[in-house]
């Protein structure tokens, strides 16, 4: 069996800020507190690998989590999060342009719109939670950390639920009735079940999800 | 808003027995201790009243949470396990034509228009999650906790998701990628101001937590 703990990485101005955020931008001084708290609980999992998006909020989250595990970080572009149209970063939530814009990222994000620039779309996203679960099944470590984002957590896991051809209203559903928080700790294995149905024809290996953002450790 | 936390049962003696739903069974010594630990977290959080399924091992449970807050249990019907057919019962997991009609039953959840004998199928299930959902809407206090069953709980899951369409395939996805554990905690928001189809989704439901087992270490 394989079991991943995906965090995703702390606060950042990008998440409570006034502007629509891209990679480059930083924890915040909560972010960063959030990011040694969630470490202080990963050091009581058996985990023998860190794995990290390679955008900065993630990356200095898993600098803070591999620091106190002892453990290096395997920058990963996979598990970066879904990206937005460039020409949207760095401007307002309040700009009426940009805000219309990112509404429309976000239906092509779900399928319901063509694809916004150079941003990712639903297909793109389907397609990178695909080769990133493919990543996590080839990779030698039985136990491994991922540092990720919200959104691409949430594609991840209805790639997980929906399978290849899940399709835009049922991904949808999915994405806006689970919640992820700030290092939130979700964790899914991959495993062989012997599954009751005839619709499983008996051994099936598939991923599962066991826990859905628990946040005790943030009280 | 309100805050709905659902844990399913300490282990049973129905979730190691080597027979099919021997259904009124209590908790196991192991299940017994998860159920205190349970209490112990409970007894942290906010909760103006706990609902408990009529089942043995539900109660069980949630008298762990009431002996350690003193919070009023009120049981219901709507949160009870899938009702099993009456000719399983009784009957070893390792007998080839238990295990059979035992098949049969579970693919009345996933398929359409399936029934097997007396058992619970897919429509009751959506129909009770849908009944269990308006239950909760209904209630006048704030912060629920619900002691209830591992199938159930991951019908109404399915329910929240995907609504009143929810077709058979979308609960057998569910039901396949969701584990649940014992006293693992769930927590659910209801906001009625939130519902809206345009231009996303956004139900009044939603779940912000499936199994946290922080409690057992």
């Amino acid at each position: 069996m394989k079991t991943i703990y995906f965090v995703r990485h702390g606060e950042t101005e990008g998440n409570t800020g006034k502007l629509f955020q891209g990679a480059d931008t930083p924890l915040t001084q909560r972010g960063l507190d959030q990011a040694r708290t969630v470490a202080s609980r990963c050091v009581k999992l058996p985990i023998t690998a860190l794995v990290s998006s390679s955008t900065k909020r993630a990356l200095q989250t898993a600098e803070i989590i591999g620091e106190k595990m002892g453990l290096s970080v395997e920058s990963v572009d996979l598990f970066a999060e879904v990206r937005r149209p460039s020409r949207l970063v760095g401007r307002s939530k309040d700009d009426a342009e940009a805000r219309q814009m990112e509404e429309a990222w976000h239906r092509s994000c779900c399928g319901d719109g063509p694809r916004v620039e150079d941003g990712e779309n639903f297909d793109d996203g389907k397609a990178r939670a695909g080769a990133a679960l493919t990543f996590l099944e080839n990779h030698s470590a039985d136990s491994l950390l991922v540092v990720t984002h919200g959104l691409f957590l949430r594609t991840l896991f209805a790639r997980v639920v929906l399978g290849e051809n899940m399709t835009g209203s049922e991904f949808k559903r999915i994405i806006f009735t689970l919640q992820s928080d700030n290092t939130g700790i979700f964790v899914f294995t991959h495993d062989v079940t012997y599954a009751a149905s005839v619709l499983d024809g008996g051994k099936d290996v598939h991923w599962r999800m066991r826990v859905w953002n628990d946040r005790a450790h943030l009280g | 808003m309100k805050t709905i936390y659902f844990v399913r049962h300490g282990e049973a003696e129905v979730n190691v027995a080597q027979t099919f739903g021997a259904e009124n069974t209590g908790l196991t010594e192991r299940g017994r201790q998860q159920a205190h630990t349970l209490a112990e977290r409970c007894s942290k959080l906010s909760i103006d009243c706990v609902i408990v399924s009529t089942m043995m091992r539900a109660q069980e449970t949630a008298s762990f949470i009431s002996e350690r807050t003193h919070i009023p249990l009120v049981s219901s019907e709507l949160f009870e396990e899938r009702k099993r057919p009456t000719s399983l019962i009784g009957k070893q997991r390792d007998d080839p034509q238990a295990t059979r009609l035992h098949i049969q039953w579970i693919d009345s959840f996933f398929i359409e228009n399936k029934r097997f004998e007396d058992g619970e199928n897919f429509l009751d299930m959506k129909a009770r999650a849908a009944k269990a959902l308006s239950f909760l809407e209904m209630r006048s206090e704030v912060n629920i906790l619900v002691v209830m069953h591992g199938f159930m709980l991951r019908t109404i899951l399915a329910r929240i998701i995907f609504g009143e369409a929810l077709l058979p395939q979308e609960l057998y996805m569910v039901m396949r990628a969701f584990n649940i554990s014992n006293v693992g905690i769930t927590v659910a928001t209801l906001d009625p101001s939130q519902e809206s189809e345009r231009p996303y989704p956004k139900g009044k439901w939603r779940i912000l937590t499936w199994n946290d087992l922080a409690h057992l270490g």
